[in-house]
């Protein structure tokens, strides 16, 4: 089989707003030979560029010690304050220089247009960055390609399969070529992961590309995972793409159960307008009591006069989809069904200041990394792109101080074989990978399972994905390269399932997104622990419970005093 | 989802070919077309339509159906 071979210092997976900032910021601290690899097109595919690029910037007027309790306390205090505060209290100095090459946003009057971000009280977003004549996340994405492209040499349309190690340390990955289903192998003397997160191709609109690709190559090699516990669900039309339900119940929209009724003051104080994950939570206590489904969401004449100029102001893809939506005769002043849709696993690669993970050489950066387990507007964009340039930083120090390494041939030889193998299968017996997915995706989306969990849902779920991992894995099918994308994401899926479901049963307890119905409350402060997942010397996953350093960090709960 | 490319717009620039993040086209060189191969893979984000030079394309909003919770 001939192998294709790319020598190079550090090797980015991923060219969103993570992977270009690291990019950028290696070549300033010294590094001269990059790679980028994407599975889909450099800078162009990501989901930093299909979204709409609403960025939280902490600027000199604000105080960086509110803005971080904030952020700390709707993380439920599982927030890695160091790295968050660094984010920070860096984001201007980035906002600073997205400008300065020619990067814009929304302005009102002298000064940026600044919106309260969802489940902050300090927090502010500024939106609608533009570049040329790109706006929203595709604005900042073309500004960083950029910046990020000269001297970077790019493989576009790479699957990275595998990662190497040699001596104890990463020396390079394999990736198949989504054309040709080549092999490509990557001698690497570092490897940073910003390859986004795992949506398990859940109802959410525009996530299906993300497959948890970094989590199972990062796994493999012995690093550990973290917050993997923390699905977050949405909510979504089941017939058609809509980005911005928060936006809709914010300017008058509300949510009806089966009966026709506003259900959301039973549950929350902020009714319609409490965070996402309250809106689920709810929904699913509406099931419980028979008064659903079918839900839902009710605009009215909020529609016309509010909601829409507010999706038409934040960009994306919204503004077309509305008008499409219109064209078909779909009328959004009416109620439509509305449904829990999966959006995102929020753990990811535990890493240390400088971005590198527990394997040397190892880094990761954006959705790739643990950070942080919540889910709000603007926080996504600012985390990507700061963990970026703080990984890609990272890097170029440890690059300074290692020497050469390069992968084992025969390994890389057998790695490639074991990849494209697939293709050669004969069609009969193995399962392809969508009905793998399909099956995946009944077990862990169901309402038990995903938003009030119970153990011995879990439990069964865990025996389904453990049944779809021995069983259907190593007989799954490729009719074509195409297909054999879909495999290889297929088998990222399984390993992120299987993480999510071993970290919900190791979390007794309840804590923002993840809610168990057999452990409803949350431990006290001093027993906070973050669930830590490794693949263990003899193959098995292994859970770590690491306590939360809260004495040491700067953000602590209040002590709210006890009534005499 | 994706609905069609209009043949007589279409000018083979390939750029949604390349920047399709679920690989729903193919590439036809000897009759420099783009063959929507992988229609059910589509998961409707426009951004084909919207980065098309030649508005070539169309992609209506209908998405495929999709697994919730219940």
């Amino acid at each position: 089989m001939r192998i294709r071979r790319c020598e190079t210092d550090l090797l980015i997976v991923g060219s969103g707003f993570a992977g270009l900032w690291a990019a950028i910021a290696a070549r300033e601290a010294g590094v001269t030979r990059i790679a980028m690899v994407d599975k889909a097109a450099i800078a162009m595919s990501s989901q930093s560029r299909l979204c709409a690029g609403a960025t939280i910037y902490c600027l000199p007027e604000d105080s960086l010690e509110l803005w971080l309790r904030d952020i700390v306390e709707a993380n439920g205090f599982l927030s890695r304050q160091p790295l968050v505060a660094e984010i920070l209290e860096t984001s201007h100095e980035r906002l600073r220089r997205l400008e300065s090459w020619g990067v814009s946003y929304e302005r009102a009057g002298d000064g940026y247009l600044r919106l309260p971000s969802r489940g902050f009280r300090h927090v502010k977003m500024m939106v609608m960055p533009r570049f040329r004549e790109s706006v929203g996340g595709a604005a900042v994405a073309d500004a960083l390609r950029r910046r990020a492209r000269p001297g970077t040499q790019t493989f576009p349309r790479v699957l990275v399969t595998d990662l190497l190690q040699r001596d104890g340390r990463i020396a390079g990955a394999l990736g198949l070529d989504r054309t040709t289903a080549e092999p490509i192998e990557f001698a690497a003397r570092a490897v940073l992961l910003a390859t986004a997160d795992c949506s398990f191709r859940g109802s959410y609109v525009c996530t299906d590309a993300t497959t948890g690709d970094g989590f199972r190559l990062a796994y493999d090699q012995g690093a550990r995972l973290s917050n993997m516990e923390f699905l977050c669900t949405n909510t979504g039309s089941p017939h058609f793409g809509f980005e911005g339900t928060g936006v809709a119940l914010r300017w008058g929209g509300r949510l009806l159960n089966a009966r026709g009724e506003a259900f959301m003051a039973r549950y929350h104080p902020d009714a319609d307008s409490a965070e996402i994950h309250e809106l689920v939570q709810a929904m699913a206590r509406e099931v419980e009591k028979g008064n659903g489904p079918p839900f839902q969401l009710e605009m009215g004449d909020s529609f016309t006069t509010r909601i829409a100029p507010a999706l038409a102001r934040i960009g994306g893809f919204m503004p077309l989809n509305l008008s499409r939506l219109a064209d078909e005769g779909v009328d959004l002043r009416r109620p439509q069904e509305w449904i829990p849709a999966v959006q995102t696993l929020r753990g990811g690669v535990r890493v240390h200041a400088d971005g590198q993970s527990d394997v040397p050489g190892l880094f990761a950066a954006g959705m790739t990394e643990a950070l942080d387990p919540g889910l709000f507007n603007g926080w996504s964009t600012l985390r990507a792109m700061g963990s970026g340039e703080r990984s890609g930083r990272g890097a170029a120090r440890w690059l300074a101080d290692a020497g050469p390494c390069a992968p084992h041939s025969d390994e890389v030889a057998e790695l490639a074989a074991r990849a494209t193998a697939p293709l050669g299968r004969k069609k009969s017996g193995g399962l392809r990978a969508d009905e793998v997915v399909e099956r995946m995706q009944r077990s862990i989306f169901r309402t038990d399972v995903s938003i009030r969990k119970r153990g011995e849902s879990l439990e069964a779920a865990l025996r389904d994905i453990e049944d779809l991992r021995d069983g259907a894995l190593p007989d799954l099918i490729a009719d074509d390269v195409h297909g054999l994308a879909k495999l290889h994401e297929t088998r990222n899926m399984i390993r992120a399932a299987e993480m999510f479901l071993r970290a919900s049963l190791a979390r007794g307890e309840s804590r923002g997104a993840h809610f168990r119905v057999d452990h409803p409350e949350s431990d006290e402060a001093s027993r906070l622990v973050w669930i830590n997942l490794r693949r263990a010397d003899d193959g098995a996953m292994q859970i770590e419970r690491e306590p939360v350093p809260l004495s040491s960090y700067p953000i602590q709960p209040l002590v709210t005093p006890v009534p005499a | 989802m994706i609905e069609r490319i209009d043949r007589n717009l279409c000018d083979y620039c390939q750029i949604c070919f390349r920047i399709c993040p679920t690989d729903v086209f193919r590439l036809v060189p000897e009759r420099r077309e783009i063959r929507i191969a992988y229609p059910e893979d589509c998961q409707t984000c426009f951004a084909c339509e919207i980065d098309c030079p030649q508005d070539a394309i169309r992609v209506a909003p209908a998405r495929r159906p999709r697994i919730g919770p219940w």
